[in-house]
């Protein structure tokens, strides 16, 4: 019960009744159950979200009550046991040249509440970082998004930096962000393109098998 | 209502027309900034991929170089001085009257401080605050007292306005107008004060720190719009304000939450403009727009600009559907995928297709759904302009003129290609 108010807290974006939702849970309740009814109030505004009946402000009030959440709960957590249990890990950033962050936040909330360890380099990234990052972290996945058109075009060295690394075979490469579509990701050697955090998660799912 | 099409308007007339919802001798067309125009490129400021085209280049390419006067750009490096002649040559029917500043101050980093304190950072082709906000953190209500706010009545905002006010009006037939700095934005200049999550989030998690800080800034946008207006109130024809309420994918916020949080706002800054003028008003805000078009109306916006066709219910069938009675819309020709990346012919297609959807009945102002960026070559800029010069005579055609294979590429001109075409008009309840 208290576990579906906590999801419902999330979900509405309230972050003070998440919080006192999860310090009346019993203390036997796992953290990890306190994770999944996390996830699952952040699956469901991301329904509601796709359906176009919440907007962005409801997803930034999700995230800092979910943020409120994760940090009382971080020190009762396995980290390790949570990171080989994740779905993978995913280097995500804002393409270089370009210091927007909001979309980018919300992507990497999104995708570590659906249970990926997730790596956020923040803005301005240069494609080498992304790289280096991956190779580093045996991600794979690699996102990154921009705002201008601009900016945007940037997007194209990403691949090109994977390559030299020699992990372009083994990383899966999804692009988002204003002005980018799905014809640009291919032309700038994407694999993947989503107009949403929510949409983003299903579609690397479904390209590295977790569906 | 159609006028009869005996003479040629005046473009005066013709903007006129257009907003009060009769049908013009041809589409009224705008370029130029605040925010239909184009940047500039200049150091430290540069493009990514080697396209380097912006005013300069369109001046150039029009045989009109050098530009006449010397290039001064805006914030995003909008060039707010746009040469008479390009004007001219684009049909313009519009000219911008701007509220004074300053002369920008570069810094050895080449960043520039504005009359708010923001800090603009070179970022690509022109500048961003975003990140770099100078009360990033504040969360004290004493604390953002002590901010550095901007005289409202800082004497450089009107001064000598009166006099090119009058001038514009009463020597040319254009279109005044009247734009005071960051078009008075008020969601805006939250974020770009504290970030964007704060501007989105502190009327909810910080309610007290949130009204304290839009009583201070609502004191310094009134001033500023006072103190502009009392020198140009009478000689503009429409005064801008702007904010951006949309998002690409959808509206930043639900109905509910700008009727509670933010409306109250918007609303006292234009009975505050209306006060000192008797212009229209237009009303900036990018993205996706849609559920907020009646209550804009319902605070007294006259013009929506700059409608952008790609961004969540945005479409130009489904505004003209839904709200072409009750406001005129402003912009429309998509700078986000058809400039940069269409050919000339799918230009030229689009631009009669939007003239058809939106001009019926008067109601529409063309213009780029935003700046033209670096990227977008000038002869695609004169494509549009041309093509809306030639294809926007009245009586405009009743049937679509445009091919399938164009139309698939840009499925915002087509209801039968969007998935929820009868999705029910939000109500206006407050």
């Amino acid at each position: 019960m208290i576990l579906q108010q906590l999801a419902d807290a999330i979900e509405k974006g309230d972050k003070q009744r998440a919080i006192k939702s999860m310090r009346d849970l019993e203390a036997d309740i796992h953290p990890e159950d306190i994770l999944k009814s996390l996830t699952e109030g952040i699956r469901k505004l991301g329904e509601k979200f796709e359906n176009h009946e919440v907007f962005l402000t409801d997803l930034v009030l999700a995230a800092q009550a979910a943020y409120g959440v994760a940090e009382v709960l971080e020190p009762h957590l396995d980290k390790e046991r949570m990171k080989a249990r994740a779905l993978g890990t995913m280097v995500i950033g804002t393409v270089e040249g370009d210091v927007h962050s909001v979309g980018k936040d919300l992507v990497a909330m999104v995708f570590r509440a659906s249970g990926f360890n997730v790596i956020d380099l923040g803005t301005d990234v240069p494609a080498k970082k992304f790289a280096t990052a991956a190779k580093e972290c045996g991600a794979k996945i690699v996102g990154a998004s921009a705002l201008l058109s601009t900016t945007m075009l940037g997007l194209s060295k990403i691949p090109r930096a994977l390559e030299q690394e020699g992990i372009r075979e083994t990383v899966r490469v999804i692009f988002g962000g204003a002005p980018v579509t799905e014809r640009f990701t291919k032309e700038a050697g994407g694999d993947l393109y989503a107009e949403d955090p929510f949409r983003a998660v299903k579609i690397v799912k479904k390209a590295i098998g977790c569906v | 209502m159609c006028l009869g099409m005996v003479r040629e308007m005046s473009p005066r007339e013709r903007v006129l027309a257009a907003v009060e919802h009769k049908e013009p001798d041809r589409i009224p067309i705008h370029f130029g900034a605040p925010s239909s125009g184009i940047v500039e490129i200049v150091p430290p400021c540069h493009v990514t991929a080697g396209r380097n085209y912006g005013y300069t280049a369109l001046v150039k390419y029009l045989g009109l170089y050098p530009p006449k006067p010397e290039p001064r750009m805006g914030s995003l490096n909008e060039v707010t001085n746009i040469d008479e002649r390009v004007l001219e040559r684009l049909h313009s029917d519009t000219r911008c009257l701007y509220a004074g500043t300053a002369p920008r101050k570069y810094m050895p980093d080449g960043s520039f401080i504005d009359r708010y304190g923001f800090r603009w950072y070179p970022l690509g082709p022109c500048y961003d605050v975003s990140g770099r906000e100078p009360m990033r953190g504040v969360a004290k209500i004493e604390d953002m007292e002590k901010y550095p706010w901007p005289d409202p009545h800082d004497p450089i905002i009107g001064q000598g306005k009166e006099k090119e006010a009058k001038k514009l009006s009463e020597e040319t037939e254009y279109w005044i107008i009247g734009v005071p700095e960051l078009g008075q934005s008020l969601l805006a200049i939250y974020f770009f004060l504290f970030g964007y999550e704060r501007a989105l989030t502190d009327p909810v998690l910080r309610p007290e720190f949130f009204k304290a800080t839009m009583d201070r800034m609502m004191e310094v946008q009134k001033g500023i719009v006072e103190t502009f207006l009392q020198a140009t109130g009478d000689y503009i024809d429409v005064f801008y304000l702007g904010d951006d309420m949309g998002t690409q994918t959808g509206p930043t916020m639900s109905l509910d939450f700008y009727r509670k949080h933010w409306k109250r706002y918007h609303k006292e800054l234009v009975q505050h403009s209306k006060k000192f003028t008797k212009a229209k008003i237009q009303l900036h805000s990018c993205g996706s727009n849609w559920i907020f078009v009646k209550d804009f109306r319902e605070i007294g916006i006259d013009i929506l600009e700059n409608v952008q066709p790609k961004p969540w219910h945005n479409e130009p069938w489904r505004l003209k559907r839904d709200y072409g009675n009750i406001v005129c819309f402003f912009g429309g020709i998509d700078v986000q995928e058809l400039l940069p990346f269409g050919t000339i012919e799918d230009i030229e297609q689009v631009v009669k297709e939007t003239i058809r959807i939106y001009g019926e009945d008067g109601g529409y102002i063309l213009a780029l759904q935003h700046t033209a960026g670096a990227e977008i070559p000038p002869e695609k800029i004169v494509a549009v302009f041309d093509g809306a010069y030639e294809y926007g005579r009245y009586p405009l055609p009743k049937e679509a003129e445009i091919d399938r294979r164009t139309l698939e590429k840009y499925p915002y001109l087509s209801p039968e290609l969007a998935v929820d075409s009868d999705a029910p008009v939000p109500t206006c309840n407050s």
